[in-house]
């Protein structure tokens, strides 16, 4: 294996991981695979390790490796040509929520098992106790709809009959969800002949030999960049879910430590006891996070395979906790505590290595949801947004409105798309003044969107969070705004709502605002460059109270600097 | 004589290619030097040429395909544009879709780009409805404050797109009245104009970048059709669309974003005409150039996408389905990650260029690797039109990679041709997998100045069994615009259930689109027996968010609607491989391409002059990777003739490329001077 078959062969795996996306795409049926592509492929060696994935969902790859694993222990000896295993319970290694589902193929060449195909899609439903399954008040794992232990749903290249029928039994659109299925079962396939084409034209041993050589290279590469951090302990840094969506009163605990130690990465979790409501999050789970954040900081250009593995350890608190839950804790609102994870996680590497990483963003992303009865047609709909708060400061740069760095990667709705499809008027969408938290460099902008019912009646649901608790930024930045919902703002009955609300029900002519917080700002916001705070006054991104109170920087009534009073506001603070 | 003339303005040569409709023979083939900061010096030079050569009278026709558009959007080089929105929407532009795409793993991913800033967007009261009924009417005060507010910033252009405009334009042409009447002579860009299709972000992106583009295009066409009607007072002068037609200076100024895809599409037309000569129905073309190749499969007729990305900013306009690689002849090889051969997408471009051109460059590029090989000429290129400094290639494949690698000069220059090959093939996998579609059953049709040189080893790693060589494959998108016709469409998103609409209504929305594309073709001169259209449905299952484009005809019964869901559904089974019997369908746009025909060059078969071969001009040590090292004849491609045939090893020299001829690759020169190369069976 040379120079160029290390190149060749590996471009070619990707290929496969890339085919197999597309197939996915083009052979899906539901609009979670077509429009908001929730769904992932990958590529494993015969020992489980991660070789190639398709262009992700970041939240995939994580379960995907333990689940191969499970089923490599559990099927060992067990396991035929053709098979194809299906599991989406979240303790059986892991999984997100029961509502991904993954299927998991063996790949065979000259009769020996020496790789895994395996995918995770999200499923539109799986049962449990409300529509689309994952219910923001459940208290147990059984509420949130039909759990799959490891299982063969296709026999030597026959599909198991009797498992179909008690899947399609177990939600309420079974014709999408088996299509899905079918689809990931049937890609699967397609990938079998492709590394059967790929074993053939450069021999199996060669193939197998050149993705452990990039382990190697991906491990090597990124312990030479860890072992330029100096020693020590980065952190801690604690963030907090504002509630479990169960008890609104009391607020959760997450917090990370990064031990630096050589080549080596060791990152400390901790968080309080386990919820009641979903916010647990498996280990597995954030793990894989915490690896992609890891490559994404010190080796942007390289694969995420197998190797990252050797040099990240992460700790977790004992079983029982949140970040750690005992089974059957309930887990379907895993993004909200990925994302404050996230967060925490970002700043210890800020912290070690602070010219690399972004400042945190909002962590605010969030969903929200209206069911009832469409006047015109009579028909119930359901109408479902997700919306992003804004990125994190970069050392040199602005963080970006409304884009998460990580974990959140979905198209928001066309305000002409749901007002045609929806009977629901949207009154405004803008970038909210002064959400993103200033610094020398600041965050980014969260959104406002406002909607009014035109129906008769619906139920609203909101699955968010981040309204008691903003982000604080890094290295002497400002808090950025916190999000925040309200009814019927600017109106008589105008209140404010929780993060996390379960079938509001609204009436003809009742609004709802949805405000994402910003993201983090970098460094002293007195140290920005005064021409950047009157550029973000002109452009209305920041407010003139805003930027003499926060930036220090004061105007003349033609918006030109008004030098002498910004020195003095600025004063000894300035730190260039 | 009777001349038309293409012109194919690149970033570094502009090429010029000349068909005699009286001969049936292409009679000029010519490069010039661009220059993007003066195009005009350079077009005006090609003209006074032409015409001190042919004469005024003698030229009937000019096509030219620019990128004009594209180097204004990529290079920042529009005017400073004012955006007017709905009350409540002034950042539909700046939020964007909220989506990363490909960069979903890079922490610093980019913001969608601006091409204004937010202090130069301004919210109009006044609001539609979906149907395009009023809530709020115009405010025109509003209006007149935000021009007032634009003008003191000095636009030069106003983007106006407002939410629902394609269901109705009356308030932002009211709107547009308001702006003429305070600031006549500036140019305004209507959404309802630019795209009047539904999702306001990619209509306002669009709007925006049409205006952002507009004046300096606008001022561009207008002065290229002035100073080729004034030389060639015969001449029809028409510039290439993005969907692959051609429109006039006047069609184009007010909607000059149709334009920014124009520069790859010709070779695709013209394979697709070459193809339909031929009798072949599926093709995949390689437009390989210096820093970059450009692809596209063509499955009986060029596909089409109606939207593209330009830089990171959206732009909806319907253009021909083509994806560019960083892979060409100045692609740079090097040693990464203590032993990977990775290569491109840096390239080395023109300037210094592959280290053998003798300008600086030290790098190894496709280019050197080729020369070490043997594939091209060691002393020169474009047939002695070019010095090639042979030792520079061997030093820069020595020192940066065979030394590092251990490896002999040709194993490594062997090696970057195989890393660079195995990148093209997995991006052609992709295009054609991605449709639904095996490459095998397809015919490659290699050309630009790299295309022909590595489209054999292409085709072998592809599954391919066939490749058409077209005449001239260094200048074959010049010459694809000459078979072009003239285009102009229209579209309009209006949300229809197939089962509650009628024949009438769906007749009567295709009938008014159809009459304002004839009209304005007819203001082209077009008699009506040339004119005619195209219809297609932009169609979906209700709740999917993205639409198929089915062609269909006249609308007249029940059964003609029918008929339509159930191409809808065949469509939807090809492409994404099942369908939905059962499910509603909408049609969500409606879509008319109006066609003004221009007689296409018939090409002069060409009769044998001698019974035999033509004999090589040189034999030269060639490397084939494992095949070996063989002494392979070098022709000269012009003195091939109808009828010959050759097994390779050979190498075929010409004065745009070099076409390789891999061992047992056999070759049959056709009756059009066409190469058919028919791959060994596996």
């Amino acid at each position: 294996m040379d120079a160029v078959d290390l190149e060749v062969i590996h471009q070619s795996t990707l290929q496969v991981a890339r085919e197999l996306t597309l197939n996915m795409l083009r052979t899906g049926y539901s609009t979670i695979i077509k429009e908001s592509q929730d769904f992932t492929f990958a590529i494993f060696d015969r020992r489980g390790r991660l070789v190639a994935q398709g262009i992700p969902q970041p939240l995939h790859i994580g379960p995907l490796a333990a689940q191969v694993n499970e089923i490599r222990q559990v099927f060992a000896g067990k396991t035929d040509p053709g098979d194809a295993f299906i599991v989406n319970h979240p303790y059986r290694a892991c999984q997100n929520h029961a509502t991904d589902v993954t299927v998991i193929s063996p790949v065979f060449a000259d009769g020996k098992l020496v790789a895994y195909i395996g995918n995770i899609a999200h499923k539109p439903d799986l049962g449990g106790k409300v529509p689309g399954t994952n219910s923001g008040d459940a208290t147990d794992l059984f509420q949130e709809g039909l759990l799959i232990p490891p299982l063969k749903i296709q026999k030597r290249f026959e599909l198991n009959d009797d498992l179909r029928e008690m899947i399609c039994a177990n939600t309420r659109t079974p014709e999408v969800t088996w299509g899905d299925l079918n689809a990931q079962i049937k890609t699967n396939n397609y990938g079998l002949e492709k590394l059967a084409d790929l074993f053939g034209k450069y021999g199996t041993d060669t193939v197998l030999a050149c993705w452990e050589r990039w382990m190697d290279i991906c491990e090597q590469e990124l312990r030479r960049e860890i072992a330029r951090i100096p020693d020590g302990i980065y952190g801690p840094e604690t963030d907090y879910l504002d509630d479990d969506g169960v008890d609104l009163t009391r607020s959760h605990r997450i917090t990370a430590t990064l031990e630096v130690k050589g080549d080596t990465l060791h990152f400390i979790l901790d968080s309080d006891q386990q919820a009641r409501g979903p916010i647990n999050l498996r280990p597995c789970v954030s793990r894989n996070f915490i690896e992609c954040l890891v490559k994404m900081v010190f080796i942007p250009t390289l694969p995420v395979n197998g190797g990252l593995s050797r040099v990240v350890e992460v700790s977790y608190p004992q079983e029982g906790s949140l970040l750690n839950p005992r089974y059957p804790a309930a887990v379907n609102m895993y993004v909200r505590p990925s994302q404050i994870t996230t967060s925490v996680v970002m700043r210890t590497l800020a912290r070690a290595v602070p010219g690399r990483v972004p400042a945190p963003g909002s962590a605010a992303g969030g969903s929200l949801s209206s069911v009832g009865r469409h006047p015109q047609t009579g028909r119930v709909f359901a109408q479902y947004e997700i919306f992003n708060g804004g990125s994190g400061a970069r050392p040199d740069a602005d963080g970006v409105s409304a884009m998460d760095e990580l974990v959140i990667n979905v198209m928001n709705t066309p305000v002409e798309a749901l007002e045609t499809e929806f009977p629901v008027r949207v009154e405004r969408y803008e970038l909210a003044t002064d959400s993103a938290g200033p610094g020398t460099f600041r965050g980014g902008l969260g959104t406002r969107r406002q909607w009014r019912i035109l129906g008769d009646e619906s139920a609203v649901n909101l699955r968010a969070d981040r309204f008691k608790f903003a982000s604080p930024g890094l290295f002497d930045a400002l808090p950025a705004q916190p999000s925040h919902a309200t009814f019927n703002p600017g109106c008589a009955d105008e209140r404010p709502l929780t993060s996390k609300v379960a079938g509001l029900r609204l009436k003809r002519g009742d609004q709802v605002a949805f405000q994402l917080g910003g993201g983090g700002g970098w460094g002293n916001p007195k140290a920005r460059d005064p021409e950047r705070v009157r550029s973000d006054v002109l452009n209305g991104y920041v407010s003139l109270e805003a930027a003499r109170r926060d930036y220090g920087v004061a105007f003349h009534a033609d918006l030109s600097i008004d030098e002498d009073t910004t020195r003095s506001l600025r004063g000894a603070e300035t730190r260039p | 004589m009777s001349l038309r003339i293409g012109i194919d303005v690149g970033g570094t040569f502009t090429d010029v290619t000349g068909f005699d409709d009286r001969s049936g023979e292409i009679v000029l083939i010519r490069k010039y030097a661009s220059n993007p900061a003066a195009p005009m010096t350079v077009m005006a030079r090609i003209a006074a040429d032409l015409a001190a050569e042919y004469g005024p009278e003698s030229v009937s026709l000019v096509l030219h395909g620019s990128t004009a558009a594209l180097n204004t959007l990529l290079e920042d080089k529009g005017v400073k544009v004012g955006l007017l929105t709905t009350d409540g929407f002034r950042d539909v532009y700046e939020i964007g879709r909220q989506w990363r795409g490909d960069e979903v793993f890079n922490i610093f991913a980019p913001a969608p780009k601006m091409l204004l800033q937010r202090r130069s967007i301004f919210e109009v009261r006044g609001r539609l409805d979906p149907r395009g009924e009023i809530v709020t009417p115009l405010n025109r005060e509003d209006v007149e404050r935000a021009v007032a507010a634009l003008l003191a910033q000095s636009v030069e252009a106003i983007a106006i797109a407002f939410l629902f405009s394609y269901a109705n334009p009356a308030q932002e042409r009211e709107a547009a009245e308001i702006v003429r009447s305070l600031a006549p002579g500036l140019f305004v860009s209507l959404s309802s104009e630019v795209n009047p299709e539904w999702r306001e972000y990619e209509r306002t992106a669009s709007t925006v970048a049409n205006a952002y583009i507009g004046p300096p295009v606008a001022r561009y066409l207008q002065q290229l059709e002035a100073l080729l009607l004034g030389t060639f007072p015969q001449c029809r002068a028409l510039m290439m669309k993005s969907d692959g037609g051609a429109g006039s200076a006047a069609m184009l100024a007010q909607r000059p974003i149709q334009t920014v895809m124009s520069g790859p599409v010709a070779g695709v037309i013209g394979s697709r005409y070459l193809g339909d000569l031929k009798q072949v129905e599926n093709l995949i073309t390689f437009d390989a150039g210096g820093t970059s190749s450009d692809m596209a499969v063509i499955p009986g007729r060029p596909q089409f996408r109606s939207e593209v990305s330009v830089g990171r900013h959206p732009l909806r306009t319907q253009t021909v389905d083509i994806d560019t690689i960083g892979a060409g002849g100045g692609s740079i090889a090097a040693v990464e990650l203590s032993g990977v051969l990775k290569v491109g997408p840096r390239s080395a471009g023109a300037v210094p260029g592959p280290a053998c051109y003798g300008r600086g460059g030290t790098e190894p590029t496709l280019t050197d690797a080729l020369v070490v090989l043997g594939h091209l000429s060691p002393t020169d290129l474009l047939q002695g039109g070019m010095a090639l400094d042979h030792d520079a290639s061997w030093t820069a494949v020595r020192t940066h990679l065979s030394d590092r690698l251990g490896m002999s000069e040709t194993e490594a220059a062997w090696g970057v041709l195989t890393v660079l090959v195995n990148n093209c093939v997995t991006a052609m996998r992709t295009i054609t997998v991605e449709r639904g579609y095996d490459p095998r059953e397809f015919t490659l049709v290699p050309f630009g100045g790299m295309g022909p040189a590595i489209a054999g080893r292409i085709a072998a790693e592809l599954g391919v069994r066939r490749l058409l060589v077209p005449r001239d494959p260094g200048t074959f998108s010049a010459w694809g615009m000459l078979v072009t016709d003239v285009h102009q469409e229209r579209s309009q998103t209006r949300l229809t259930a197939l089962d509650d609409t009628t024949p009438e209504d769906v007749e009567a929305i295709f009938a008014g689109m159809e009459a304002e594309v004839l009209a304005d073709l007819a203001r082209e001169n077009f008699p009506p027996e040339r004119l005619r259209t195209l219809r297609f449905a932009g169609m979906r299952y209700r709740g999917q968010s993205y639409e198929m484009a089915v062609p269909l005809g006249h609308v007249a019964t029940r059964e003609d609607l029918a008929e339509l869901g159930q191409r809808f559904h065949t469509a939807h089974q090809r492409r994404y491989g099942h369908s939905a019997e059962g499910e509603r369908i909408d049609i969500v746009t409606f879509k008319v391409t109006g066609i003004g025909g221009i007689d296409k060059p018939v090409l002069r078969t060409v009769a044998r002059h001698s019974a035999a071969m033509a004999a090589p001009i040189a034999i030269r040590a060639v490397e084939f990777g494992p095949a070996g090292r063989s002494d392979t004849p070098v022709y000269r491609r012009a003195d091939l003739q109808p009828g010959d045939e050759l097994v390779g090893p050979a190498i075929l020299e010409e004065p745009t490329s070099t076409v390789v001829l891999y061992p047992g690759q056999r070759l049959l020169v056709d009756a059009m001077l066409n190469l058919e190369i028919e791959l060994p069976h596996r």
